[in-house]
């Protein structure tokens, strides 16, 4: 009986012991934060440092910003489980999700993303079906709305086969039609509301894709639940304020809100893995 | 032909130097600074290329990629970066198709004085893949490089013209000052005036002037000295002469006089000055002849003083001669001015009368001869008597010689003196005067 007490108590303490440890090696822990690279190294930087300083001085955590090179060595690195912490496309989460178990956390719940397919406005094209066999062009092989999705569903919905050519950017893909070295261009509206006027006026929309929800902040799961429920808190706290809405807005994240896997797994069913290129 | 423009020393030496200071200025002008505005275009063109060379390659992977809006951006950059010295940039693919810009804009004015027009190929491995063209406007880079041009361009002219000052004045000062001093000098010579300081003479060609134009000044003042010596002894011969000759015609007028003077005691009486017997002898024979041509009377008369010899003996010969010489001037006061009176010798003189009338005028010469003899002697004290006894013989009635005349008036005299003395005789005694004469002789004594 006394030495069954004493190997109880030996277990208590020690794992008060332990937990204590664990509870300082909490503490201690740089959480690394994944940003995807769809700006260069230093604007994502400007952008993204003084979201992680709040969130330091607020959860009393520290976070390294992680950069990575291009969008494939991102792509790896989550899929390692690289990082605690990441800002990622909806078809990245889904990605990640569905690999290390990344829980989306926060996302812009003031709109939804669709893709737009566009064609000069004095084309004759009117409709996806007359582009079989014609250059369109995409900013990317990757990009979910202006591409995956709407590589899928030209597919799918369509049943057409265009010849895609990847031109970088947004703003590529509406000069590369405004000049005449595609056919068809498919970008976000959002991307297509930010070209000048002229350009804009001279394009029109034939095809937009289904609405999806934009970029999340996802955490790994192995992150302690309290560090990921204190730092959603913090980043819902911070859309509350003038300074606050405007630190995210240039991320660009309007109108913060909750977010779950609920938002992305429309995208799960699409097979959109079929149309993504490594 | 140089030396011939119409213009002073300091005038030529002034030509050349306007002259390559004007060359120097115009080069400078308008051979140098074209020049440099050539090059700086040329180094703005190579600055073009090399700007487009540099961001080539990264058109080119935006071209191969059509990544159109990173070939935008850069475009877009790079002329807003060049706004000033970059026109009408744009981008044209292999297919001569225009790229960039998508629409074409309102473009600004070419001025061609100042729009380079200029190509970039784009080319990778040779291939080519589109082309740039544009518009250098190097007007800015043409102002700022003619200001640095023009500043240094003044400054080099001021530079030269600085110098050529400074040379003119140096040229002032070692030519046209000395020669100008030289020239002053040689006029001061040319006045005579040889104290004269010349100017520091240096080692070079007016130096060498300087010290020539010095000797030559000396030269001539000693020339000049020693011509004044000689001058001034060929003056002193000359006065020297003057005097000799003064001297030699003094003696000769001495010697004129002497010959005068013994020619006058040939012919005169020394002591009564009136001709001596020969001249009166010559005289009466040109009397006689004359007479004998108009056939008129000549009077000769023999006068002897009466009573000289007691005067001679009792006052001396000194006082006789006195008496004497009176005696001739009242003889020859009494005669006419044609009459000529000689002294004979002794206290005896002739006097002859030409062209008398042997009536009246014969007897009123002799009474006044008489009476004037007779007039008292105030120099002498005493009783001192002079009479006249006057023997007279006529040509041609008593003789017709001159001896004859002669000896026939003495003849008359010597009666005249033995009747008493004071007294005219004729050696003839015509009826007309004879009683009459004696008379009168006597009266004339009274």
């Amino acid at each position: 009986m006394r030495l069954w007490l004493f190997l109880h108590l030996c277990i208590i303490y020690s794992m008060i012991l332990i937990s204590g440890q664990a509870h300082s090696l909490e503490q201690d822990k740089t959480y690394v934060f994944g940003v995807v690279p769809q700006f260069e190294a230093n604007k994502l930087r400007n952008i993204w440092q003084p979201v992680i300083n709040y969130l330091e001085s607020e959860t009393g955590y520290r976070f390294r910003i992680k950069g990575s090179p291009t969008i494939p060595d991102f792509e790896s690195e989550f899929m390692q489980g690289d990082f605690d912490f990441a800002y990622m496309n909806p078809y990245h989460i889904m990605l990640a999700n569905r690999k290390k178990g990344y829980i989306p956390l926060v996302k812009d719940a003031g709109t939804t993303l669709y893709g737009v397919l566009v064609v000069t406005k004095d084309s004759s094209i009117s409709q996806i079906s007359e582009l079989n066999g014609s250059t369109v062009a995409f900013p990317a092989p990757n990009a979910l709305g202006a591409s995956l999705l709407m590589r899928q569903e030209i597919a799918d919905k369509f049943n057409t086969r265009i010849i895609p050519t990847y031109v970088k950017t947004h703003d590529s893909v509406y000069l590369n039609v405004l000049l005449g070295e595609a056919v068809a261009g498919a970008g976000v509206q959002k991307t297509l509301d930010q070209q000048r006027p002229e350009y804009k006026s001279a394009l029109k929309i034939i095809h937009k894709t289904r609405e999806f929800s934009p970029h999340p902040i996802a955490a790994h799961p192995g992150v302690p639940e309290e560090v990921r429920q204190a730092v959603k808190t913090a980043l819902l706290k911070l859309g509350k304020t003038d300074e606050g809405r405007k630190v995210l807005a240039r991320v660009p994240i309007m109108q913060i809100g909750e977010t779950s896997m609920e938002d992305y797994l429309p995208l799960e069913t699409l097979g959109l893995e079929r149309f993504y290129v490594q | 032909m140089y030396s011939d423009l119409p213009m002073g020393i300091r005038g030529k030496l002034i030509l050349p130097i306007l002259f390559a200071f004007i060359v120097f200025a115009a080069i400078l002008h308008y051979y140098w600074a074209p020049l440099q505005v050539n090059h700086a275009r040329d180094i703005f063109v190579q600055q073009a290329g090399k700007e487009l060379t540099a961001m080539e390659s990264g058109l080119i992977r935006n071209l191969l990629t059509r990544d159109y809006s990173a070939l935008f951006a850069t475009l877009d950059i790079q002329k807003k970066l060049h706004r000033d010295n970059w026109s009408q940039l744009r981008l044209y693919n292999e297919d001569n198709k225009r790229i960039y810009p998508l629409y074409e804009e309102a473009s600004d004015k070419i001025d061609h004085s100042f729009h380079i027009p200029y190509r970039h190929e784009l080319k990778l491995n040779g291939d080519r893949l589109g082309y740039i063209d544009l518009y250098l406007n190097w007007r800015n880079e043409y102002e700022s490089t003619n200001q640095r041009i023009l500043q240094l361009e003044l400054f080099l002219i001021l530079t030269a013209f600085l110098l050529s000052v400074l040379l003119l004045a140096w040229q002032h000062k070692s030519v046209v000052s000395p020669i100008n001093k030289l020239q002053e000098m040689a006029e001061r010579m040319a006045r005579g005036d040889f104290n004269i300081s010349l100017p520091e003479a240096g080692n070079d060609e007016v130096g060498k002037l300087t010290r020539t134009f010095d000797l030559m000044r000396r030269e001539i003042m000693s020339y000049q000295q020693s011509l004044e010596t000689a001058h001034q002894e060929t003056k002193n011969a000359l006065s020297a002469v003057a005097k000799k000759n003064a001297e030699l015609e003094k003696e000769i007028n001495q010697r004129k006089k002497v010959e005068e003077q013994l020619a006058t005691m040939a012919m005169y009486d020394s002591l009564t000055t009136l001709p001596n017997r020969r001249l009166l002898i010559k005289e009466a024979e040109k009397l006689l002849a004359a007479a004998r041509r108009t056939g008129k009377h000549t009077v000769f008369m023999f006068i002897d003083l009466d009573g000289f010899k007691a005067i001679n003996d009792q006052h001396g010969h000194d006082t006789g001669d006195n008496v004497l010489a009176e005696m001739a001037r009242r003889l020859r006061d009494s005669v006419r001015e044609i009459d000529t009176v000689g002294r004979f010798g002794g206290d005896e003189f002739i006097v002859v009368l030409p062209e008398c009338n042997i009536g009246g005028e014969l007897k009123s010469i002799c009474e006044r001869i008489i009476k004037e003899i007779c007039n008292p002697l105030t120099t002498i004290e005493g009783d001192a008597v002079i009479g006249a006894s006057i023997g007279i013989a006529i040509y041609p009635d008593d003789a017709t010689s001159i001896q004859d005349l002669i000896s026939m008036a003495d003849q008359a005299m010597y009666t005249a003196k033995q009747s008493g003395g004071n007294r005219y005789a004729f050696i003839s005694t015509p009826d007309r005067t004879n009683s009459s004469t004696y008379k009168s002789a006597q009266d004339h004594r009274m």
